[in-house]
Protein backbone atom coordinates (compact mmCIF):
# COMPACT_ATOMS: atom_id res chain seq x y z
CA UNK A 1 0.00 0.00 0.00
CA UNK A 2 1.40 3.46 -0.90
CA UNK A 3 2.26 5.90 1.85
CA UNK A 4 -0.82 6.85 3.81
CA UNK A 5 -2.50 10.23 3.78
CA UNK A 6 -0.68 11.96 6.63
CA UNK A 7 -2.96 14.08 8.82
CA UNK A 8 -0.04 15.99 10.26
CA UNK A 9 -0.40 19.63 9.23
CA UNK A 10 -3.87 19.03 7.80
CA UNK A 11 -6.96 20.78 9.05
CA UNK A 12 -9.98 18.71 10.10
CA UNK A 13 -13.38 20.23 10.81
CA UNK A 14 -15.48 18.07 13.14
CA UNK A 15 -19.10 18.67 14.08
CA UNK A 16 -20.53 17.32 17.31
CA UNK A 17 -17.06 17.76 18.81
CA UNK A 18 -18.18 18.62 22.35
CA UNK A 19 -18.69 15.01 23.36
CA UNK A 20 -18.42 11.35 22.53
CA UNK A 21 -17.06 10.28 19.18
CA UNK A 22 -16.43 13.83 17.98
CA UNK A 23 -14.36 14.81 21.02
CA UNK A 24 -12.42 11.53 20.93
CA UNK A 25 -11.55 11.95 17.23
CA UNK A 26 -10.54 15.58 17.78
CA UNK A 27 -8.08 14.58 20.52
CA UNK A 28 -6.67 11.69 18.52
CA UNK A 29 -6.29 13.67 15.30
CA UNK A 30 -4.68 16.50 17.22
CA UNK A 31 -2.19 14.07 18.76
CA UNK A 32 -1.22 13.06 15.21
CA UNK A 33 -0.43 16.68 14.36
CA UNK A 34 -3.67 17.76 12.70
CA UNK A 35 -5.25 21.15 13.32
CA UNK A 36 -8.81 20.66 14.49
CA UNK A 37 -11.81 22.97 14.13
CA UNK A 38 -14.32 21.87 16.76
CA UNK A 39 -17.91 22.65 15.92
CA UNK A 40 -20.85 22.07 18.25
CA UNK A 41 -23.68 23.46 20.34
CA UNK A 42 -22.08 23.47 23.76
CA UNK A 43 -19.50 26.28 23.90
CA UNK A 44 -17.95 25.43 27.27
CA UNK A 45 -17.59 21.76 26.43
CA UNK A 46 -16.01 22.61 23.07
CA UNK A 47 -13.46 24.88 24.77
CA UNK A 48 -12.64 22.12 27.23
CA UNK A 49 -12.03 19.63 24.39
CA UNK A 50 -9.98 22.24 22.50
CA UNK A 51 -7.79 22.72 25.59
CA UNK A 52 -7.33 18.92 25.88
CA UNK A 53 -6.22 18.78 22.26
CA UNK A 54 -3.15 20.75 23.14
CA UNK A 55 -2.00 21.48 19.60
CA UNK A 56 -3.75 23.60 17.03
CA UNK A 57 -7.39 23.53 18.05
CA UNK A 58 -10.20 26.07 17.95
CA UNK A 59 -13.83 25.91 19.04
CA UNK A 60 -16.70 27.27 16.96
CA UNK A 61 -20.18 27.27 18.41
CA UNK A 62 -22.64 26.44 15.62
CA UNK A 63 -25.88 24.53 15.17
CA UNK A 64 -25.93 22.13 12.20
CA UNK A 65 -29.61 22.95 11.68
CA UNK A 66 -28.54 26.50 10.77
CA UNK A 67 -26.64 27.02 7.52
CA UNK A 68 -25.55 30.56 8.41
CA UNK A 69 -24.00 29.42 11.66
CA UNK A 70 -22.17 26.62 9.85
CA UNK A 71 -20.89 29.05 7.25
CA UNK A 72 -19.58 31.32 9.99
CA UNK A 73 -17.82 28.34 11.62
CA UNK A 74 -16.24 27.34 8.31
CA UNK A 75 -15.11 30.90 7.63
CA UNK A 76 -13.68 31.09 11.15
CA UNK A 77 -11.79 27.82 10.59
CA UNK A 78 -10.35 29.02 7.30
CA UNK A 79 -9.26 32.29 8.89
CA UNK A 80 -7.62 30.45 11.75
CA UNK A 81 -6.03 27.50 9.91
CA UNK A 82 -5.86 28.62 6.29
CA UNK A 83 -8.28 26.04 4.88
CA UNK A 84 -10.02 22.71 5.46
CA UNK A 85 -8.64 19.37 4.21
CA UNK A 86 -11.03 16.98 5.88
CA UNK A 87 -14.59 17.35 7.07
CA UNK A 88 -16.02 14.89 9.57
CA UNK A 89 -19.81 15.28 9.69
CA UNK A 90 -20.35 13.65 13.04
CA UNK A 91 -23.01 15.61 14.94
CA UNK A 92 -25.91 13.32 15.70
CA UNK A 93 -28.72 12.77 18.15
CA UNK A 94 -31.04 9.87 18.89
CA UNK A 95 -34.24 9.19 20.72
CA UNK A 96 -37.88 8.69 20.10
CA UNK A 97 -39.46 5.30 20.50
CA UNK A 98 -42.11 3.62 18.35
CA UNK A 99 -43.45 5.92 15.63
CA UNK A 100 -46.90 6.00 17.16
CA UNK A 101 -45.62 7.18 20.55
CA UNK A 102 -43.01 9.66 19.31
CA UNK A 103 -43.61 13.39 19.44
CA UNK A 104 -43.51 14.58 15.80
CA UNK A 105 -41.24 17.52 16.61
CA UNK A 106 -38.73 15.15 18.21
CA UNK A 107 -38.90 12.81 15.20
CA UNK A 108 -38.26 15.64 12.76
CA UNK A 109 -35.44 17.09 14.86
CA UNK A 110 -33.49 13.83 14.52
CA UNK A 111 -33.76 14.04 10.70
CA UNK A 112 -32.88 17.74 10.81
CA UNK A 113 -29.66 17.13 12.74
CA UNK A 114 -28.51 13.71 11.52
CA UNK A 115 -29.36 13.98 7.83
CA UNK A 116 -29.85 17.62 6.85
CA UNK A 117 -27.11 18.62 9.32
CA UNK A 118 -24.69 16.22 7.65
CA UNK A 119 -25.60 17.59 4.23
CA UNK A 120 -25.18 21.21 5.38
CA UNK A 121 -21.84 20.47 7.04
CA UNK A 122 -20.43 18.74 3.98
CA UNK A 123 -21.90 21.26 1.54
CA UNK A 124 -20.43 24.18 3.46
CA UNK A 125 -16.94 22.65 3.53
CA UNK A 126 -16.94 21.00 0.11
CA UNK A 127 -15.32 23.74 -1.96
CA UNK A 128 -12.41 23.83 0.51
CA UNK A 129 -12.04 20.06 0.59
CA UNK A 130 -12.06 19.91 -3.22
CA UNK A 131 -9.43 22.64 -3.43
CA UNK A 132 -7.16 20.59 -1.20
CA UNK A 133 -8.09 17.21 -2.67
CA UNK A 134 -9.00 16.11 0.82
CA UNK A 135 -11.67 13.81 2.17
CA UNK A 136 -15.12 13.64 3.67
CA UNK A 137 -16.17 11.34 6.51
CA UNK A 138 -19.88 11.00 7.20
CA UNK A 139 -20.63 9.37 10.54
CA UNK A 140 -23.63 7.13 9.91
CA UNK A 141 -24.24 4.09 12.10
CA UNK A 142 -24.97 0.38 12.06
CA UNK A 143 -28.54 1.73 12.18
CA UNK A 144 -28.12 2.69 8.50
CA UNK A 145 -27.93 -1.05 7.79
CA UNK A 146 -30.15 -2.67 10.44
CA UNK A 147 -33.50 -0.95 10.87
CA UNK A 148 -34.92 -2.01 14.20
CA UNK A 149 -38.02 -0.94 16.12
CA UNK A 150 -38.18 2.07 18.41
CA UNK A 151 -35.73 4.14 16.42
CA UNK A 152 -37.33 4.92 13.07
CA UNK A 153 -36.17 8.54 13.01
CA UNK A 154 -32.60 7.43 13.77
CA UNK A 155 -32.48 4.61 11.20
CA UNK A 156 -34.07 6.87 8.55
CA UNK A 157 -31.62 9.67 9.23
CA UNK A 158 -28.58 7.38 9.18
CA UNK A 159 -29.66 5.44 6.07
CA UNK A 160 -30.22 8.81 4.41
CA UNK A 161 -26.81 10.10 5.47
CA UNK A 162 -25.15 6.95 4.13
CA UNK A 163 -26.92 7.23 0.75
CA UNK A 164 -25.98 10.91 0.58
CA UNK A 165 -22.33 10.01 1.14
CA UNK A 166 -22.46 7.21 -1.43
CA UNK A 167 -23.85 9.51 -4.11
CA UNK A 168 -21.36 12.22 -3.23
CA UNK A 169 -18.48 9.73 -3.48
CA UNK A 170 -19.16 9.08 -7.15
CA UNK A 171 -19.45 12.83 -7.80
CA UNK A 172 -16.13 13.97 -6.34
CA UNK A 173 -13.71 11.12 -6.99
CA UNK A 174 -12.65 12.75 -10.27
CA UNK A 175 -11.85 15.88 -8.29
CA UNK A 176 -9.46 13.96 -6.06
CA UNK A 177 -11.77 13.77 -3.05
CA UNK A 178 -12.59 10.53 -1.22
CA UNK A 179 -15.71 9.95 0.85
CA UNK A 180 -15.99 7.54 3.75
CA UNK A 181 -18.89 6.43 5.89
CA UNK A 182 -18.64 5.51 9.56
CA UNK A 183 -20.71 2.53 10.69
CA UNK A 184 -20.58 2.13 14.43
CA UNK A 185 -22.47 -0.20 16.72
CA UNK A 186 -23.15 0.76 20.36
CA UNK A 187 -20.30 2.99 21.53
CA UNK A 188 -19.76 4.13 25.11
CA UNK A 189 -20.87 7.76 24.61
CA UNK A 190 -23.34 10.13 26.26
CA UNK A 191 -25.82 9.27 23.51
CA UNK A 192 -25.76 5.52 24.17
CA UNK A 193 -25.66 5.99 27.95
CA UNK A 194 -28.69 8.23 27.53
CA UNK A 195 -30.46 5.48 25.60
CA UNK A 196 -29.53 2.94 28.30
CA UNK A 197 -30.92 5.23 31.01
CA UNK A 198 -34.19 5.66 29.15
CA UNK A 199 -36.94 3.90 31.12
CA UNK A 200 -38.47 2.27 28.03
CA UNK A 201 -35.53 1.89 25.64
CA UNK A 202 -32.82 0.73 28.06
CA UNK A 203 -34.45 -2.61 28.66
CA UNK A 204 -34.63 -3.43 24.94
CA UNK A 205 -30.94 -2.63 24.50
CA UNK A 206 -30.01 -4.97 27.37
CA UNK A 207 -31.84 -7.85 25.70
CA UNK A 208 -29.98 -7.75 22.38
CA UNK A 209 -28.19 -11.05 21.77
CA UNK A 210 -24.42 -11.60 21.71
CA UNK A 211 -22.13 -8.97 20.22
CA UNK A 212 -25.06 -6.91 18.90
CA UNK A 213 -25.82 -5.82 22.47
CA UNK A 214 -22.22 -5.13 23.46
CA UNK A 215 -20.95 -1.61 24.09
CA UNK A 216 -17.56 -0.75 22.59
CA UNK A 217 -15.13 1.88 23.94
CA UNK A 218 -14.99 5.23 22.16
CA UNK A 219 -11.21 4.74 21.75
CA UNK A 220 -12.01 1.96 19.24
CA UNK A 221 -13.78 4.56 17.10
CA UNK A 222 -10.78 6.85 17.47
CA UNK A 223 -8.54 4.05 16.14
CA UNK A 224 -10.89 3.29 13.25
CA UNK A 225 -11.30 6.94 12.25
CA UNK A 226 -7.53 7.60 12.29
CA UNK A 227 -7.01 4.54 10.10
CA UNK A 228 -9.98 5.45 7.88
CA UNK A 229 -8.72 8.97 7.22
CA UNK A 230 -5.11 7.83 6.73
CA UNK A 231 -6.16 5.22 4.16
CA UNK A 232 -8.99 7.31 2.75
CA UNK A 233 -11.29 4.36 3.33
CA UNK A 234 -14.83 3.91 2.13
CA UNK A 235 -15.93 1.89 5.17
CA UNK A 236 -14.97 2.84 8.72
CA UNK A 237 -16.42 0.27 11.12
CA UNK A 238 -16.51 -0.50 14.84
CA UNK A 239 -16.46 -3.32 15.70
CA UNK A 240 -15.14 -5.12 12.66
CA UNK A 241 -18.12 -7.54 12.41
CA UNK A 242 -20.13 -4.55 11.19
CA UNK A 243 -18.29 -5.05 7.90
CA UNK A 244 -19.90 -8.48 7.53
CA UNK A 245 -23.30 -7.01 8.33
CA UNK A 246 -22.84 -4.49 5.51
CA UNK A 247 -22.00 -7.18 2.96
CA UNK A 248 -24.96 -9.31 4.08
CA UNK A 249 -27.40 -6.42 4.47
CA UNK A 250 -29.67 -7.68 1.70
CA UNK A 251 -30.50 -10.86 3.61
CA UNK A 252 -29.82 -9.67 7.15
CA UNK A 253 -33.49 -8.81 7.91
CA UNK A 254 -34.20 -12.56 7.82
CA UNK A 255 -32.19 -12.69 11.05
CA UNK A 256 -32.55 -9.29 12.66
CA UNK A 257 -36.30 -8.86 12.17
CA UNK A 258 -36.95 -11.75 14.54
CA UNK A 259 -35.33 -9.95 17.45
CA UNK A 260 -37.15 -6.71 16.59
CA UNK A 261 -40.53 -8.39 16.29
CA UNK A 262 -39.98 -10.23 19.57
CA UNK A 263 -39.08 -7.07 21.46
CA UNK A 264 -41.66 -4.75 19.89
CA UNK A 265 -44.83 -5.49 21.91
CA UNK A 266 -43.15 -4.94 25.26
CA UNK A 267 -41.27 -1.88 23.98
CA UNK A 268 -44.52 -0.44 22.67
CA UNK A 269 -46.22 -0.87 26.04
CA UNK A 270 -43.23 0.57 27.92
CA UNK A 271 -43.18 3.70 25.75
CA UNK A 272 -46.92 4.08 26.11
CA UNK A 273 -46.53 4.10 29.90
CA UNK A 274 -43.57 6.46 29.67
CA UNK A 275 -45.48 8.94 27.49
CA UNK A 276 -48.38 8.79 29.96
CA UNK A 277 -45.98 9.61 32.78
CA UNK A 278 -43.57 12.08 31.21
CA UNK A 279 -45.34 13.39 28.12
CA UNK A 280 -43.07 14.94 25.49
CA UNK A 281 -39.97 14.21 27.56
CA UNK A 282 -40.37 10.50 26.78
CA UNK A 283 -39.46 10.87 23.11
CA UNK A 284 -36.96 13.70 23.49
CA UNK A 285 -33.46 13.05 22.04
CA UNK A 286 -31.40 11.39 24.78
CA UNK A 287 -28.15 12.33 26.51
CA UNK A 288 -26.61 15.74 27.13
CA UNK A 289 -26.00 16.33 23.41
CA UNK A 290 -29.55 15.31 22.55
CA UNK A 291 -30.88 17.65 25.20
CA UNK A 292 -28.71 20.51 23.91
CA UNK A 293 -30.20 19.99 20.43
CA UNK A 294 -33.78 19.89 21.66
CA UNK A 295 -33.94 22.64 24.32
CA UNK A 296 -36.76 24.39 22.49
CA UNK A 297 -38.95 21.27 22.28
CA UNK A 298 -39.78 20.77 25.96
CA UNK B 1 -52.42 -16.74 -5.92
CA UNK B 2 -55.77 -15.88 -4.40
CA UNK B 3 -55.82 -12.45 -2.84
CA UNK B 4 -55.44 -12.71 0.91
CA UNK B 5 -56.60 -9.20 1.61
CA UNK B 6 -59.65 -8.19 -0.40
CA UNK B 7 -59.64 -4.57 -1.52
CA UNK B 8 -63.38 -4.30 -2.04
CA UNK B 9 -64.84 -1.76 0.36
CA UNK B 10 -61.47 -0.83 1.87
CA UNK B 11 -60.50 2.80 2.29
CA UNK B 12 -57.12 3.80 0.86
CA UNK B 13 -55.50 7.12 1.73
CA UNK B 14 -53.09 8.07 -1.04
CA UNK B 15 -50.74 11.06 -1.35
CA UNK B 16 -49.40 12.41 -4.63
CA UNK B 17 -52.64 11.22 -6.19
CA UNK B 18 -53.02 13.91 -8.87
CA UNK B 19 -50.69 12.30 -11.35
CA UNK B 20 -48.20 9.57 -12.19
CA UNK B 21 -47.97 6.54 -9.96
CA UNK B 22 -50.46 7.97 -7.46
CA UNK B 23 -53.21 8.59 -10.02
CA UNK B 24 -52.64 5.17 -11.58
CA UNK B 25 -52.92 3.43 -8.20
CA UNK B 26 -56.08 5.40 -7.38
CA UNK B 27 -57.82 4.26 -10.58
CA UNK B 28 -56.74 0.66 -10.21
CA UNK B 29 -57.71 0.46 -6.54
CA UNK B 30 -61.14 1.91 -7.32
CA UNK B 31 -61.54 -0.70 -10.08
CA UNK B 32 -61.07 -3.34 -7.38
CA UNK B 33 -63.82 -1.80 -5.31
CA UNK B 34 -61.74 0.26 -2.89
CA UNK B 35 -62.71 3.78 -1.90
CA UNK B 36 -59.86 6.23 -2.32
CA UNK B 37 -59.01 9.41 -0.43
CA UNK B 38 -56.93 11.34 -2.94
CA UNK B 39 -54.45 13.74 -1.42
CA UNK B 40 -52.33 16.24 -3.32
CA UNK B 41 -51.49 19.91 -3.52
CA UNK B 42 -54.84 20.59 -5.11
CA UNK B 43 -55.76 21.98 -8.49
CA UNK B 44 -57.58 20.69 -11.52
CA UNK B 45 -55.63 17.46 -11.97
CA UNK B 46 -56.58 16.15 -8.54
CA UNK B 47 -60.25 16.99 -9.11
CA UNK B 48 -60.09 15.34 -12.52
CA UNK B 49 -58.77 12.07 -11.13
CA UNK B 50 -61.51 12.12 -8.47
CA UNK B 51 -64.22 12.94 -11.04
CA UNK B 52 -63.00 10.21 -13.37
CA UNK B 53 -63.32 7.61 -10.59
CA UNK B 54 -66.67 8.99 -9.44
CA UNK B 55 -67.75 10.52 -6.18
CA UNK B 56 -69.14 7.29 -4.73
CA UNK B 57 -65.63 5.87 -4.63
CA UNK B 58 -63.28 8.86 -4.59
CA UNK B 59 -62.85 12.11 -2.72
CA UNK B 60 -60.13 14.73 -3.16
CA UNK B 61 -58.41 16.37 -0.21
CA UNK B 62 -56.02 19.24 -0.65
CA UNK B 63 -52.94 18.92 1.56
CA UNK B 64 -49.23 19.60 1.38
CA UNK B 65 -47.12 16.76 2.81
CA UNK B 66 -44.70 19.34 4.19
CA UNK B 67 -47.49 20.50 6.53
CA UNK B 68 -48.50 18.03 9.25
CA UNK B 69 -51.61 20.04 10.19
CA UNK B 70 -52.92 19.85 6.63
CA UNK B 71 -52.25 16.11 6.56
CA UNK B 72 -53.96 15.55 9.89
CA UNK B 73 -56.96 17.51 8.58
CA UNK B 74 -57.03 15.42 5.39
CA UNK B 75 -56.90 12.18 7.42
CA UNK B 76 -59.75 13.37 9.65
CA UNK B 77 -61.79 14.41 6.61
CA UNK B 78 -61.16 11.07 4.91
CA UNK B 79 -62.34 9.24 8.02
CA UNK B 80 -65.46 11.43 8.17
CA UNK B 81 -66.19 10.75 4.52
CA UNK B 82 -65.42 7.01 4.38
CA UNK B 83 -65.63 5.89 8.01
CA UNK B 84 -61.97 4.98 8.53
CA UNK B 85 -58.66 4.24 6.79
CA UNK B 86 -57.50 0.68 6.01
CA UNK B 87 -54.49 1.38 3.84
CA UNK B 88 -52.16 4.36 3.53
CA UNK B 89 -49.91 4.76 0.50
CA UNK B 90 -47.26 7.41 1.16
CA UNK B 91 -46.47 8.09 -2.46
CA UNK B 92 -45.94 11.84 -2.89
CA UNK B 93 -42.42 12.50 -4.11
CA UNK B 94 -40.38 14.96 -6.10
CA UNK B 95 -37.21 14.56 -8.10
CA UNK B 96 -36.28 18.15 -8.63
CA UNK B 97 -33.47 19.19 -10.93
CA UNK B 98 -30.99 17.05 -9.07
CA UNK B 99 -27.36 17.78 -9.61
CA UNK B 100 -24.01 17.12 -7.98
CA UNK B 101 -23.99 18.28 -4.36
CA UNK B 102 -21.58 21.07 -5.17
CA UNK B 103 -23.78 22.58 -7.88
CA UNK B 104 -27.21 22.01 -6.33
CA UNK B 105 -29.08 24.85 -4.67
CA UNK B 106 -29.28 24.01 -0.92
CA UNK B 107 -32.96 24.94 -0.76
CA UNK B 108 -33.70 22.48 -3.57
CA UNK B 109 -31.72 19.74 -1.80
CA UNK B 110 -33.57 20.25 1.47
CA UNK B 111 -36.93 20.43 -0.27
CA UNK B 112 -36.47 16.89 -1.64
CA UNK B 113 -35.84 15.57 1.91
CA UNK B 114 -38.83 17.57 3.21
CA UNK B 115 -41.24 16.03 0.70
CA UNK B 116 -39.86 12.53 0.13
CA UNK B 117 -38.76 11.63 3.65
CA UNK B 118 -40.46 13.90 6.18
CA UNK B 119 -43.59 13.95 4.00
CA UNK B 120 -43.73 10.15 4.11
CA UNK B 121 -43.31 10.16 7.88
CA UNK B 122 -46.03 12.81 8.33
CA UNK B 123 -48.44 10.96 6.03
CA UNK B 124 -47.98 7.65 7.82
CA UNK B 125 -48.06 9.26 11.25
CA UNK B 126 -51.34 11.06 10.48
CA UNK B 127 -53.04 7.83 9.33
CA UNK B 128 -51.44 5.33 11.71
CA UNK B 129 -54.07 5.27 14.49
CA UNK B 130 -56.79 4.60 11.90
CA UNK B 131 -54.76 1.93 10.10
CA UNK B 132 -54.01 0.22 13.42
CA UNK B 133 -57.70 0.31 14.33
CA UNK B 134 -58.49 -1.62 11.15
CA UNK B 135 -55.41 -3.84 11.22
CA UNK B 136 -54.53 -2.51 7.79
CA UNK B 137 -51.48 -1.97 5.63
CA UNK B 138 -48.91 0.80 5.09
CA UNK B 139 -47.11 1.17 1.77
CA UNK B 140 -44.17 3.56 1.54
CA UNK B 141 -43.07 4.42 -1.98
CA UNK B 142 -39.31 4.50 -2.00
CA UNK B 143 -37.36 3.81 -5.18
CA UNK B 144 -34.53 1.82 -6.66
CA UNK B 145 -32.61 4.95 -5.59
CA UNK B 146 -32.92 3.70 -2.00
CA UNK B 147 -30.61 0.86 -3.03
CA UNK B 148 -28.31 2.31 -5.71
CA UNK B 149 -26.81 5.67 -4.84
CA UNK B 150 -25.55 7.30 -8.00
CA UNK B 151 -24.15 10.73 -8.83
CA UNK B 152 -26.18 13.94 -9.25
CA UNK B 153 -29.04 12.59 -7.18
CA UNK B 154 -27.77 12.67 -3.58
CA UNK B 155 -30.89 14.35 -2.19
CA UNK B 156 -33.19 11.88 -3.94
CA UNK B 157 -31.15 8.83 -2.88
CA UNK B 158 -30.88 10.09 0.72
CA UNK B 159 -34.62 10.76 0.91
CA UNK B 160 -35.57 7.36 -0.50
CA UNK B 161 -33.03 5.40 1.59
CA UNK B 162 -34.38 7.24 4.62
CA UNK B 163 -38.00 6.47 3.70
CA UNK B 164 -37.13 2.79 3.31
CA UNK B 165 -35.39 2.59 6.69
CA UNK B 166 -38.33 4.39 8.31
CA UNK B 167 -40.71 1.79 6.86
CA UNK B 168 -38.46 -1.09 7.97
CA UNK B 169 -38.33 0.16 11.56
CA UNK B 170 -42.07 0.79 11.57
CA UNK B 171 -42.73 -2.73 10.27
CA UNK B 172 -41.34 -4.39 13.38
CA UNK B 173 -43.19 -1.92 15.61
CA UNK B 174 -46.71 -2.55 14.31
CA UNK B 175 -46.76 -6.20 13.31
CA UNK B 176 -48.06 -7.18 16.76
CA UNK B 177 -50.90 -4.71 16.21
CA UNK B 178 -51.93 -6.54 13.04
CA UNK B 179 -50.50 -3.98 10.63
CA UNK B 180 -48.16 -4.87 7.75
CA UNK B 181 -45.71 -2.46 6.11
CA UNK B 182 -44.47 -2.63 2.53
CA UNK B 183 -41.89 -0.65 0.58
CA UNK B 184 -42.19 0.18 -3.11
CA UNK B 185 -38.99 -0.02 -5.14
CA UNK B 186 -39.45 1.27 -8.67
CA UNK B 187 -36.95 1.86 -11.42
CA UNK B 188 -37.65 4.47 -14.15
CA UNK B 189 -41.42 4.70 -14.64
CA UNK B 190 -43.11 6.59 -17.46
CA UNK B 191 -44.48 9.42 -15.34
CA UNK B 192 -44.51 13.18 -15.61
CA UNK B 193 -41.72 13.33 -13.01
CA UNK B 194 -39.39 11.25 -15.15
CA UNK B 195 -40.26 12.91 -18.48
CA UNK B 196 -39.99 16.40 -16.95
CA UNK B 197 -36.51 15.58 -15.68
CA UNK B 198 -35.49 14.31 -19.10
CA UNK B 199 -36.35 17.63 -20.68
CA UNK B 200 -33.83 19.40 -18.46
CA UNK B 201 -30.45 19.82 -20.10
CA UNK B 202 -28.32 17.94 -17.57
CA UNK B 203 -30.81 15.82 -15.62
CA UNK B 204 -31.92 14.29 -18.90
CA UNK B 205 -28.68 12.35 -19.06
CA UNK B 206 -29.07 10.68 -15.69
CA UNK B 207 -31.10 7.81 -17.07
CA UNK B 208 -29.63 7.42 -20.53
CA UNK B 209 -26.10 7.17 -19.10
CA UNK B 210 -27.06 3.93 -17.37
CA UNK B 211 -26.21 0.51 -18.81
CA UNK B 212 -28.71 -2.01 -20.24
CA UNK B 213 -31.93 -2.74 -18.33
CA UNK B 214 -31.12 -0.04 -15.79
CA UNK B 215 -31.91 2.62 -18.41
CA UNK B 216 -35.20 1.10 -19.53
CA UNK B 217 -38.44 2.87 -18.67
CA UNK B 218 -41.50 0.93 -17.55
CA UNK B 219 -45.19 1.74 -18.04
CA UNK B 220 -47.01 3.13 -15.04
CA UNK B 221 -49.54 0.30 -15.40
CA UNK B 222 -46.81 -2.11 -14.25
CA UNK B 223 -46.66 -0.19 -10.98
CA UNK B 224 -50.45 -0.39 -10.74
CA UNK B 225 -50.25 -4.19 -11.09
CA UNK B 226 -47.47 -4.46 -8.51
CA UNK B 227 -49.20 -2.21 -5.98
CA UNK B 228 -52.50 -4.14 -6.23
CA UNK B 229 -50.68 -7.43 -5.74
CA UNK B 230 -48.59 -5.88 -2.95
CA UNK B 231 -51.61 -4.71 -0.96
CA UNK B 232 -53.59 -7.89 -1.56
CA UNK B 233 -50.62 -9.96 -0.40
CA UNK B 234 -49.70 -7.40 2.31
CA UNK B 235 -46.18 -7.74 0.97
CA UNK B 236 -42.98 -6.38 2.38
CA UNK B 237 -41.44 -5.74 -1.04
CA UNK B 238 -43.30 -4.23 -4.01
CA UNK B 239 -41.06 -3.78 -7.05
CA UNK B 240 -41.05 -2.86 -10.74
CA UNK B 241 -39.42 -4.43 -12.62
CA UNK B 242 -39.11 -7.82 -10.91
CA UNK B 243 -35.31 -7.96 -11.11
CA UNK B 244 -35.10 -5.31 -8.39
CA UNK B 245 -35.74 -8.13 -5.92
CA UNK B 246 -32.40 -9.65 -6.89
CA UNK B 247 -30.64 -6.32 -6.41
CA UNK B 248 -32.20 -6.01 -2.96
CA UNK B 249 -30.73 -9.37 -1.91
CA UNK B 250 -27.33 -8.39 -3.33
CA UNK B 251 -27.34 -4.82 -2.10
CA UNK B 252 -24.36 -5.32 0.20
CA UNK B 253 -22.02 -5.93 -2.73
CA UNK B 254 -23.93 -4.16 -5.49
CA UNK B 255 -21.79 -1.03 -5.33
CA UNK B 256 -18.84 -3.02 -6.66
CA UNK B 257 -20.69 -3.01 -9.98
CA UNK B 258 -23.00 -0.01 -9.82
CA UNK B 259 -20.34 2.54 -8.80
CA UNK B 260 -18.48 2.02 -12.06
CA UNK B 261 -21.18 3.61 -14.18
CA UNK B 262 -21.57 6.47 -11.74
CA UNK B 263 -17.87 7.21 -11.60
CA UNK B 264 -17.66 7.13 -15.39
CA UNK B 265 -20.60 9.49 -15.87
CA UNK B 266 -19.69 11.87 -13.04
CA UNK B 267 -17.16 14.21 -14.72
CA UNK B 268 -19.48 14.93 -17.64
CA UNK B 269 -22.53 15.32 -15.38
CA UNK B 270 -20.53 17.69 -13.21
CA UNK B 271 -19.62 19.87 -16.21
CA UNK B 272 -23.17 19.84 -17.58
CA UNK B 273 -24.74 20.81 -14.27
CA UNK B 274 -22.14 23.55 -13.79
CA UNK B 275 -23.10 24.99 -17.19
CA UNK B 276 -26.79 24.51 -16.44
CA UNK B 277 -26.47 26.26 -13.06
CA UNK B 278 -24.60 29.16 -14.71
CA UNK B 279 -27.25 29.60 -17.40
CA UNK B 280 -30.05 29.30 -14.82
CA UNK B 281 -28.40 32.06 -12.81
CA UNK B 282 -28.21 34.13 -16.01
CA UNK B 283 -31.88 33.48 -16.78
CA UNK B 284 -32.88 34.34 -13.22
CA UNK B 285 -30.99 37.62 -13.51
CA UNK B 286 -32.91 38.46 -16.67
CA UNK B 287 -36.11 37.83 -14.77
CA UNK B 288 -37.29 34.90 -16.85
CA UNK B 289 -37.18 32.47 -13.90
CA UNK B 290 -36.58 28.75 -14.00
CA UNK B 291 -38.85 25.78 -13.67
CA UNK B 292 -38.72 23.60 -10.61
Amino acid sequence: MPSAFDVSGRTVLITGAARGIGAECARRLSARGASVALVGLEGDELERVAAECGGQAAAFEADVTDRDQLEAAVEGSIERFGGIDIVMANAGIGGGGPVRHTDPDAFERVIEVNLLGVYRTVHTCLAQVIERRGSVLVVASLAAVVHGPGMASYTASKAGAEAFANSLRTEVRHLGVDVGVGYFSWIDTDLVRGADDHPAYGRFRAELPGPSGKTYPVSAVGDAVLDGIARRRRFVTVPSWVRAAIVLRGVLPLLTDRQGLKAAPEMDAAFERDVAERGLEASRPVGAGGHAASRDLV
Amino acid sequence: MAPGYDLAGRVVFLTGAAQGIGAECARRLADRGARVALVDLGGDQLEQVAAEIGEDKAAAFEADVTDSDQLAAAATAAVERFGGIDVVIANAGIGGRGGPVRHQDPDAFERVIEVNLLGVYRTVHACLPYVIERRGYVLVHASLAAVIHGPASASYCASKAGAEAFADSLRSEVRHLGVDVGVGYFSWIETQMVTDAERLPAAGRLRTALPGPAAKTHPVSAVGDAVLAGIEGRRRIVCVPGWIRVLLALRGVLWLVSDRGGLKAAPELDAEYAADAASARGAAKEGSGIGT
